[in-house]
């Protein structure tokens, strides 16, 4: 793991307290072990629900009650502070039973800023697909805000990474594809997986050509992997092949062939594996 | 009236001898073994009878006395014949999924329980193996997914309407940590309250109206979420199934198709196999216990074990299977004897066992008892340590009368505990059960419990001898080599076997019985080939056998030996020599467990005028049995009718056992009384150089009495401390001489004539040997030849009777006067 050109160190995970959190947890635990990262923990007192707390015809309506009821705002901030509790003791189990250094920071602000900011310090961000909003669309505000401008390393799942599935990576020879095809190595030589490797290339020859090359770098790894390859890949037809190859993390490299921005959004939306991010 | 002179017996007659020529073998070794029920026809056909009886009640009872072979023998007979029957099938407790508390029973093939055991072990993981790669498929992997985003999609299309009737005006649902707010927003931010307040009246309240009509929407929605997440738990609980039986319906479907003219077995498969698709996830629990949340897990009742207690995996433990009875070794039909018949061992138990401070229990831990054992077989027991187990014996019955065993506690049965436990189901029964017990306790039980004859219809009664008659002495024989053979001894010569043969009859008390008290026997035999091994010998000869025999009494005879001593000695005063009047030498026999010896006693008569009674000193202490009394008064009867006919019988006589401190029962003296007695009124000595036994009746015949052999041998013995003279003998009844079976010694004294024995058939025999005197026949006016002892008797009472007249006529005008 040392060998990792870009060495993971510090892993921030933003926590919200929805249960993709604990998914987001444990998969930051397997990578700080990975990695020998660091882990911080980031939760957000929504700014937006403290001001709400002071407009006077809101009422909240719970959950369980469904009846409408005034909205204190000493109890809004109480019950802020216990979720942050809460995560504070989930991540403190987690990381303490692996021996793992970690911190939890609690800001106050715009969820979407807030996270922003605190993942330019990190190496790697992992966060959850879908937030605590209802009826959020698959990919949430945050999310959003974080796969168009977040660079670096951004892990997203909605569930548990499933380990028995062959981790998939993109590789169409760039200097990003490069470094997701020894992200992927090293993952998948931690964890004893296999690996399919999808090539992205315009004709044959450049296909082979690929193949060689990644064949070439996993060799140094000692790792071995399946190959398929694919052409002029529209981004609709990219997702279903990666649907096609099992439900596995894809290891996916930004820039190129469309995603980036919007179409890259699409793409996370389009495909339910988890994904880390390799801009 | 016998008139002819009684001649001492010829030594042959005291003992009928088993000639070792009469036996054409070497040794024991060269016989072959013989049936075990030599002299014993009525038992062996009762057995063949009750045992090939196929209808319900026709069980036995084995009647005979406690050492007489017959537990061995109806082992052996069982054996013999169970190992030509059928084997019964094996039984199986298995799981009952729809009532717990309730294991449900199946029969298998014998062998084929552990087969089905290890089977459905087997099934379990290869179902599990199914299952995994069912779980973790992609198919069902993405189905599930799909039923999360459809629950999800559901709820987002719901809040995104929300949504967009919100944006439309200006408002956003937001979410809190403990539900939904609406909430004025402008550029994605909730408006602030200085901000709000700025707004235009008719804006604020346009807001807050909106905001009201949209927390109604957001109600409604939140009533559905619970619905929407039910019909979505329903449907991964679906799919489960359906995946589950999709992976197990294949194994199942081939072990069916392995039992498939078992129909108990394929329901149990079936009932097993929904039950697999409704707790798949149990399946797993041994791995971790992870992947099936709590409310998934199968519902305990309260006192049945948890699953996961005692560390076995909750699948192994629901579906394993209890193989109570395997006859995968059995051959045959099974012979059980059960040897402690408790209430739990005749009929099983369920075992329980500490878990957290309470008692729990399954089906895993129901227990087979000797019935379930012996089921489609024989099962032996002996009928006294069976009563003497608390509530065994009405467990028996119940399963007997019932046809079935049916596992409970004592508590259960009398409904004294009422906690919840198992019931397993009770398993079908048939078998035949075979009582071991002594006569005594057969009729005692058959007097007390009306349920017994009702069960136990066929009484296989053994005998306690034999005739000895010169095939079965040959049969005997056998019976020898096979005990000789059964215990590993060395073999008997012909000459062992011969002596062991009179050693049977001695014991019978009958020259012409052979004993079948089995045991016995064995003993004899043991300890003669432990004689012959002492002395280097490699076949058993007479003389070891006769060498156990005699130290099997020097074992037990110091009793005898001191009071021989204290006759020799004159503390016992007993005489062997002269002749007393009123005084006869009487026998009697002492039995101190297995070992009896004669005893002679000193009975005495004295007589006075009185009223015709006679009194016996030993009924007025209370020292004397009935039969002793009854012997006592039937003289009375005898001196009556043959010297009174003409006049009353004036006289009161007194009769007793000298020096006997402890009590006198039995008629075997009776006659010796009469002899003293006729002596005190004739007076008329009596040689105490004899002694007598035998009863009396009022003819005066003497009658056959028992241990004849014991008490010629207890009067030798005290003559012979005292040097034989050649006078002394012993009268015993002609009845008893067919009885004899007397010791070597005595026979021998016989032939040198320094003893001798004589067989009387009446009174009048037996006074003419003890006086000198000859009896005397009654003329036709029943008056006695002058010199008789008859005439002396009857002289002598009717002047008793004119005294006693005299008497009373004196007496009485001294009254008057």
């Amino acid at each position: 793991m040392s060998e990792l050109r870009s060495p993971i160190r510090r892993i921030l995970v933003a926590l919200d307290d929805s249960p993709s959190s604990l998914f987001a947890i444990r998969t930051a635990i397997d990578l700080a072990l990975c990695f020998r990262a660091q882990i911080v923990g980031l939760f957000v007192e929504d700014i937006n629900l403290l001001r709400m707390a002071h407009l006077p015809f809101v009422r909240e309506i719970g959950l369980f009650s469904i009846a409408p009821r005034p909205v204190d705002i000493d109890d809004l901030e109480r019950q802020l502070r216990s979720q942050a509790e809460r995560i504070r003791r989930v991540l403190a189990a987690a990381a303490e039973a692996h021996g793992i250094a970690w911190e939890l920071l609690v800001k106050r602000g715009a969820v979407a800023l807030e996270v922003m900011t605190a993942g330019a310090d990190a190496d790697l961000m992992v966060l959850g697909r879908v937030g605590r909003s209802y009826g959020q669309r698959p990919l949430g505000t945050t999310m959003r805000s974080i796969l168009l401008q977040r660079p670096g390393l951004t892990f997203v799942l909605s569930a548990e990474v499933p380990k028995a599935a062959p981790v998939i990576v993109l590789y169409d020879g760039s200097e990003g594809a490069n470094q997701a095809l020894e992200i992927a190595a090293t993952l998948v030589a931690s964890d004893d997986g296999r690996l399919s490797v999808v090539l992205i290339a315009e004709s044959r020859e450049a296909s082979q050509t690929l193949h060689e090359d990644a064949s070439r770098r996993l060799a140094t790894r000692g790792v071995n992997a399946d190959y398929r390859a694919v052409r002029h890949p529209s981004l609709e037809g990219l997702a279903w092949w990666i649907r096609t190859l099992g439900s596995g993390l894809l290891v996916l490299p930004c820039g190129g062939h469309g995603l980036q921005g919007e179409g890259l959004c699409g793409l996370v939306e389009a495909v339910p594996n988890p994904i880390l991010l390799v801009k | 009236m016998d008139k002819m002179a009684v001649n001492p017996l010829h030594p042959e007659q005291l003992r009928v001898r088993c000639a070792p020529e009469s036996f054409t073998f070497e040794n024991t070794g060269d016989l072959e073994d013989l049936d075990d029920f030599v002299g014993q026809p009525r038992a062996r056909a009762a057995l063949d009878f009750g045992l090939d009886m196929p209808r319900d009640g026709y069980h036995l009872f084995a009647m005979g006395e406690s050492g007489s072979g017959r537990h061995p023998a109806i082992l052996r007979f069982l054996e013999k014949k169970a190992a030509r029957e059928t084997i019964p099938d094996d039984i199986c407790y298995v799981n009952n999924f729809e009532k717990q508390h309730r294991p449900g029973v199946l029969s298998l093939p014998a062998g084929s329980g552990k087969d089905f055991a290890r089977r459905i072990e087997n099934l379990i993981e290869d179902m599990r193996n199914a299952l995994r790669a069912a779980f973790e498929s992609e198919d069902f992997q993405n189905r599930r997914q799909s039923l999360d985003q459809e629950l999800q999609e559901k709820q987002r299309r719901a809040f995104e309407q929300l949504q967009e009737m919100a944006h439309r005006k200006n408002l956003e649902p937001l979410r809190t940590p403990a539900g939904l707010v609406i909430a004025p927003v402008r550029d994605g931010e909730v408006i602030p309250p200085d901000e709000l307040e700025k707004l235009p009246e008719d804006e604020r309240a346009a807001l807050k109206e909106s905001a009201a009509e949209l927390q109604i929407e957001a109600q409604k929605l939140f009533q559905k979420l619970p619905q929407w997440q039910r019909e979505i738990r329903e449907k991964q609980k679906d799919l489960v199934h359906e995946a589950t039986r999709y992976a197990v319906g294949p194994l199942f479907d081939a072990l069916r198709r392995e039992y498939e003219g078992n129909q108990p077995v394929n329901d149990y498969l079936g009932s097993m196999e929904t039950d697999v698709i409704d707790h798949a996830f149990m399946l797993f629990q041994a791995e971790g216990g992870q992947g099936q949340p709590r409310e998934q897990k199968a519902p305990q009742l309260p006192g049945l074990s948890d699953p996961e207690a005692g560390g076995a995996s909750p699948a192994l433990r629901r579906y394993r299977v209890n193989v109570l009875v395997d006859n995968s070794d059995t051959r045959g039909a099974p012979v059980v004897y059960e040897d402690n018949p408790t209430l739990q061992n005749l009929l099983g138990r369920v075992e329980h066992q500490a878990h957290m401070g309470a008692l729990v229990t399954d089906f895993h831990m129901i227990r087979a008892g000797s019935l379930h054992r012996a089921n489609g077989g024989y099962l032996v027991i002996h009928v006294r340590k069976i009563l003497q187990q608390p509530f065994a014996w009405e467990g028996l019955k119940r399963a007997l009368r019932s046809g079935r065993i049916k596992i409970e506690s004592p508590g259960q049965m009398f409904n004294i505990i009422s906690t919840v436990s198992l019931e397993p189901q009770p398993v079908s029964l048939k078998l035949k059960v075979i009582l071991i017990g002594s006569p005594w306790l057969y009729f005692m039980i058959g007097y007390h419990d009306p349920e017994f004859r009702q069960l136990f219809k066929v009484n296989v009664d053994f005998a306690q001898q034999m005739d000895r008659s010169e095939d079965n002495q040959k049969a005997y024989s056998r019976v020898i080599a096979g005990l000789v053979s059964q215990k590993a001894l060395i073999p008997f010569g012909r000459d062992a076997v011969a002596r062991t043969i009179e050693e049977s009859a001695r014991i019978t008390g009958d020259s012409r019985k052979l004993s079948l008290h089995m045991e016995h026997l064995a003993d004899l035999l043991r300890e003669s080939d432990y004689w012959a091994r002492r002395n280097g010998h490699r076949v058993v000869r007479a003389e070891d056998v006769q060498k156990a025999v005699d130290q099997r009494i020097f074992r037990s005879d110091r009793m005898r030996e001191m009071m021989q001593e204290q006759i020799e000695r004159n503390i016992l005063l007993i005489d062997t020599e002269g002749a007393r009047v009123g005084q006869v030498n009487g026998l009697s026999v002492m039995q101190l467990g297995d070992f009896g010896f004669g005893r002679p006693s000193r009975i005495t008569a004295r007589i006075r005028l009185g009223k015709g009674d006679v009194v016996d000193i030993e009924r007025e202490v209370a020292m004397g049995g009935p039969i002793h009394s009854k012997g006592v008064m039937i003289l009375a009867g005898f001196l009556g009718e043959r010297y009174a006919r003409q006049h009353p019988l004036s006289l009161s006589a007194s009769l007793v056992f000298e020096q006997s401190y402890s009590g006198v029962e039995g008629d075997s003296a009776s006659s010796a009384e009469l002899y003293a007695l006729l002596s005190a009124i004739a007076a008329i000595p009596i040689s105490q150089s004899m002694a007598v036994t035998g009863s009396v009746n009022q003819h005066g015949q003497v009658q056959p009495i028992g241990g004849v052999n014991e008490k010629i041998e207890g009067f030798f013995d005290a003559c012979s401390k005292r040097g034989l003279t050649g006078d002394q003998g012993v009268l015993i009844p002609v009845g008893n001489v067919q009885h004899l079976m007397l010791r070597a010694d005595v026979i021998d004294a016989v032939e040198r004539k320094a003893f001798a024995i004589y067989a009387v058939a009446t009174i009048d025999q037996g006074i003419e040997l003890l006086t000198g005197l000859t009896a005397g026949e009654p003329d036709d006016d029943g008056r006695y030849p002058e010199g008789s002892v008859n005439a002396a008797v009857q002289g002598a009472l009717v002047q008793m009777a004119r005294r006693r007249k005299a008497y009373a006529v004196t007496n009485a005008e001294s009254e008057n006067e």
